[in-house]
C-alpha cells in the first residue's frame, strides 16, 4: 500500500506546524521521519493517521483518496513513544482488541481470534507473558505487545512515533535491529518518526529530514549523509565542526586559511568539517593557507575511533577530529601537542539563516 | 584520585544529614504533647459527638428507638431522601463525567474558567444556591410566572429539593475525575480509536476501567452530600412534614418539636451512613493508590 501526501499544511493559530509537505512512501517501504523536537514530524504522523486532520493537502492510500476519512477507515497501525497499552487488560486481550471491537460481519471467530494472537505473540516473542499485565512486562516487551496489537488488524500502514524513545540505550539498540528484521518479513508500509539520526538511519530505507514543518532532504540514508542539500542537514547529520567565515571572490576565508568554493557572492559563510574528514600533520607540511595550526587539549581512546579535541592557536575554537587506532598509533599523537589540521572535505554554505 | 573524591562526597554528605536531623527531631515531649494535642481535639470535637448520637438515640431502650426509626414522619422523611439520592446521583455522575471527558480531552477556549465555575456550589453557601432557585422559580420570577402558566411546580417540592440538590453536589464527581483523566492524557483512548473501536466503546472499555475507582469515590461523595445537605434543601423545600422534609430536615423538625430520641434516633441512622461512605471512600483510595502503583512499576 502506498502513500503519498500532497500538499499537506497546517497551522495551530498562528503557528504553522506542517508547510507544504509532499512526500510518497512506496508500498513496502520503511521511511523515518527525522527531525528536532518541534519540527511537526509528529503532528504529520497523526494527520496521517486520521487523529489529527490538515488544513490543506490531500492523502491518498493507493490512490484512493482518504484525506477526511475518519480514523477507521485508514487502517493504520499505530504505535506511540508510552506504549499506550490498555492497562486493565491482560497482554492477549491488548491484542486481540483492534479484532474484537469488528462489527459482527467482520469480526473472526473466537477460535481464529485466539490463534492470531498466538501467532503475533510469537513474532513478538512474548509466548510465554500472554496472561499477564502490561505494568509487569520491561518498557521493551510492551513496546513489543503495542507492535503486536497494532499489526493484529492488519494494516494498511505502520505508523511509529519515536516508539523507541521512552528505553534504554542498549534495549534501542536491540529492539532497532528487531523492527529491521521483522519490517523485511512482513514488508509492510512503513513510516517511523524519530528525532534520533542513528535510529533513522540504521532502520529506514529512506530518510526525510524535516525542520519547522517543512521538508529538507528525501534520500536513502548514504544520500542524506554524503551529500546534504544545506546547512541545517549538515549541521542536523551527524557530528560536524562548523567554521565560521566569509566568502569573497569564490573564496572562503577564515583567518590565513583559504579555500575555492562555488559561491561567488560576498557574504557571510559557515564551512562544516566532518571529524573524520581531517588530516594530522605533526609538522607543518601543508601551504599555510589551508591548514590550523592547533593543541591537542583531550584523547579519548575509548571505542573503535579515536576522538580528538584541538584548540586552534589563531583563534581558539576547539575542534573535534576523528581518527582510526592505525592513523593515531602511526601519528604517535600525546596531549599538548601542536599539530597541523588539514580539512581533507569542507563544505561551505552562505550565513543567511544561521 | 577517586577514593578521595568519594570520601569526600560521603563527609559532605554526613554534614548535610545532621542539620536535617535536627529540624525535624523534636525534643520527645514536644512530640507526645502535640500527638496528645491532636488526640484530645479529635476526641473531643469529632468521636465524642458521633458517640453521643448513639447514646442518646438508644437512652430510652431499644424498643423507643425502633419505634422513631418507624414512624410515618421519619419512614416518609428517608423515603423522601433516598428518591432524591436516587435522582441526583445518576445525573451528577452522568454530568460529573461529561464535564471532566471535556475539559480533559478536548481544547477550547475558556476551558478553565469553566473548571473553575464548576467549583461554584463548593464555594457558595447552600443556602444561597436554595433561594436561587427559590427565586428563579418560584412565583415572584418571570421564569416562575410561566412554569406556573403552564402548571409546572419546581419549589416546595420534590423536583424542587433534586434540583437544590443536583447544583449543590455538581462538582464531586467531575473534581474527582479530572485529576485521574489528567494525568492519563488520551493515548489509550487514540490507540483504541486507531484500533477501530468507537468512540462509545472505548469510552466504556478503555476510559471507565481506568477511572473506575475515582468515579465510585466521587459517587460516594455525592451521594452522602445529597443525604445530609441542609442549607438549599431547607430553604427550597418549604418543610412540609411528611412530604418536603429530607431526613436532615427531619431531624431539626424533631429537634424542634422536642422531640429528642426520634431527632438522635434519625441522626444516628445519618451518622450510620456517614461512617459507612467514609468506609467505603478508604477502600477506594486504598484501591486506586494500588492501581497507581502497579503501574508506575
Amino acid at each position: 500500500m502506498s502513500i503519498e501526501l500532497k500538499n499537506i499544511s497546517k497551522s495551530y493559530g498562528s503557528c504553522q506546524i506542517l508547510n507544504h509537505i509532499n512526500l510518497t512512501i512506496q508500498t513496502g517501504e520503511l521511511v523515518a521521519l527525522l527531525g528536532p523536537s518541534g519540527s511537526g514530524k509528529t503532528s504529520l504522523l497523526r494527520v496521517l493517521a486520521g487523529l489529527e486532520y490538515a488544513d490543506e493537502g490531500s492523502i491518498l492510500f493507493h490512490g484512493i483518496n482518504l484525506t477526511d476519512a475518519p480514523i477507521k477507515k485508514r487502517k493504520a497501525g499505530f504505535v506511540f513513544q508510552h506504549y499506550a497499552l490498555f492497562n486493565t487488560m491482560t497482554i492477549r486481550e491488548n491484542i486481540a482488541y483492534g479484532l474484537k471491537v469488528k462489527s459482527r460481519k467482520f469480526r473472526p471467530s473466537k477460535r481464529a481470534i485466539h490463534e492470531k494472537v498466538d501467532q503475533l505473540l510469537h513474532l513478538v516473542r512474548l509466548e510465554p507473558y500472554g496472561e499477564r499485565y502490561p505494568s509487569q512486562l520491561s518498557g521493551g516487551q510492551r513496546q513489543r505487545v503495542a507492535l503486536a496489537r497494532a499489526l493484529a488488524i492488519e494494516p494498511h500502514i505502520l505508523l511509529l512515533d519515536e516508539p523507541f524513545g521512552a528505553l534504554d540505550a542498549k534495549v534501542r539498540k536491540e529492539l532497532r535491529q528487531w523492527l529491521r528484521q521483522l519490517h523485511r518479513q512482513v514488508k509492510m508500509t512503513s513510516l517511523l518518526v524519530t528525532h534520533d539520526q542513528e535510529e533513522a538511519f540504521e532502520v529506514a530505507d529512506r530518510i526525510v529530514i524535516i525542520n519547522k514543518g517543512q521538508i529538507e532532504q528525501i534520500g536513502t540514508p548514504s544520500q542524506v549523509y554524503e551529500k546534504p542539500v544545506n546547512s541545517f542537514v549538515y549541521d542536523f547529520i551527524g557530528h560536524v565542526n562548523r567554521v565560521r567565515g566569509t566568502i569573497r571572490d569564490g573564496q572562503f576565508i577564515n583567518g590565513n586559511f583559504k579555500i575555492p568554493v562555488e559561491n561567488t557572492g560576498s557574504t557571510d559563510g559557515i564551512a562544516f568539517i566532518r571529524p573524520d574528514q581531517f588530516s594530522i600533520k605533526a609538522a607543518n607540511g601543508h601551504a599555510a593557507n589551508r591548514a590550523w595550526p592547533a593543541t591537542i587539549t583531550h584523547i579519548h581512546p575509548a571505542g573503535s575511533v579515536i576522538r580528538l579535541e584541538l584548540e586552534r592557536q589563531d583563534d581558539a575554537q576547539s575542534i573535534e577530529v576523528e581518527l582510526t587506532k592505525r592513523e593515531f598509533s602511526q601519528l604517535s599523537l600525546i596531549k599538548s601537542q601542536r599539530v597541523f589540521l588539514e580539512p581533507k572535505q569542507i563544505k561551505v554554505f552562505a550565513a543567511d539563516g544561521l | 584520585m577517586t577514593e578521595l573524591s568519594l570520601s569526600q562526597k560521603t563527609h559532605n554528605f554526613a554534614r548535610v544529614k545532621t542539620p536535617m536531623k535536627l529540624v525535624l527531631t523534636e525534643p520527645k515531649w514536644v512530640q507526645i504533647l502535640l500527638s496528645l494535642i491532636v488526640v484530645a481535639f479529635i476526641s473531643l470535637f469529632l468521636i465524642l459527638p458521633l458517640i453521643y448520637i448513639f447514646a442518646a438515640a438508644l437512652s430510652s431502650g431499644i424498643h423507643i428507638y425502633l419505634n422513631s426509626i418507624t414512624s410515618p414522619e421519619t419512614l416518609s422523611s428517608i423515603y423522601l431522601t433516598l428518591t432524591v439520592v436516587a435522582t441526583v446521583v445518576p445525573l451528577n455522575t452522568f454530568f460529573g463525567v461529561l464535564l471532566a471527558w471535556t475539559v480533559t480531552k478536548y481544547h477550547f477556549k475558556g476551558k478553565s474558567l469553566m473548571i473553575t465555575l464548576a467549583d461554584l456550589p463548593f464555594s457558595i453557601s447552600p443556602v444561597i444556591g436554595g433561594l436561587i432557585f427559590v427565586l428563579l422559580f418560584g412565583d415572584h420570577g418571570t421564569l416562575g410566572k410561566w412554569l406556573m402558566a403552564h402548571n409546572i411546580q419546581l419549589v416546595f417540592n420534590t423536583a424542587g429539593i433534586v434540583i437544590a440538590s443536583l447544583f449543590v453536589t455538581y462538582p464531586f464527581v467531575a473534581r474527582e475525575l479530572i485529576p485521574v483523566m489528567e494525568s492519563r492524557g488520551t493515548q489509550e483512548e487514540e490507540a483504541s480509536l486507531i484500533l477501530g473501536a468507537s468512540t462509545l466503546r472505548t469510552f466504556f472499555k478503555v476510559t471507565v476501567p481506568n477511572i473506575k475507582w475515582g468515579l465510585l469515590y466521587g459517587i460516594i461523595l455525592c451521594s452522602a452530600r445529597t443525604i445530609g445537605d441542609f442549607g438549599a434543601v431547607s430553604v427550597i423545600s418549604g418543610h412540609i412534614v411528611g412530604q418536603t422534609n429530607t431526613m436532615p430536615l427531619q431531624v431539626e423538625a424533631f429537634y424542634n418539636g422536642y422531640q429528642m430520641e426520634a431527632a438522635f434516633a434519625l441522626s444516628s441512622l445519618m451518622s450510620v451512613v456517614a461512617l459507612a461512605s467514609l468506609a467505603l471512600k478508604g477502600y477506594f483510595d486504598w484501591k486506586s493508590s494500588r492501581t497507581r502503583s502497579i503501574d508506575i512499576k
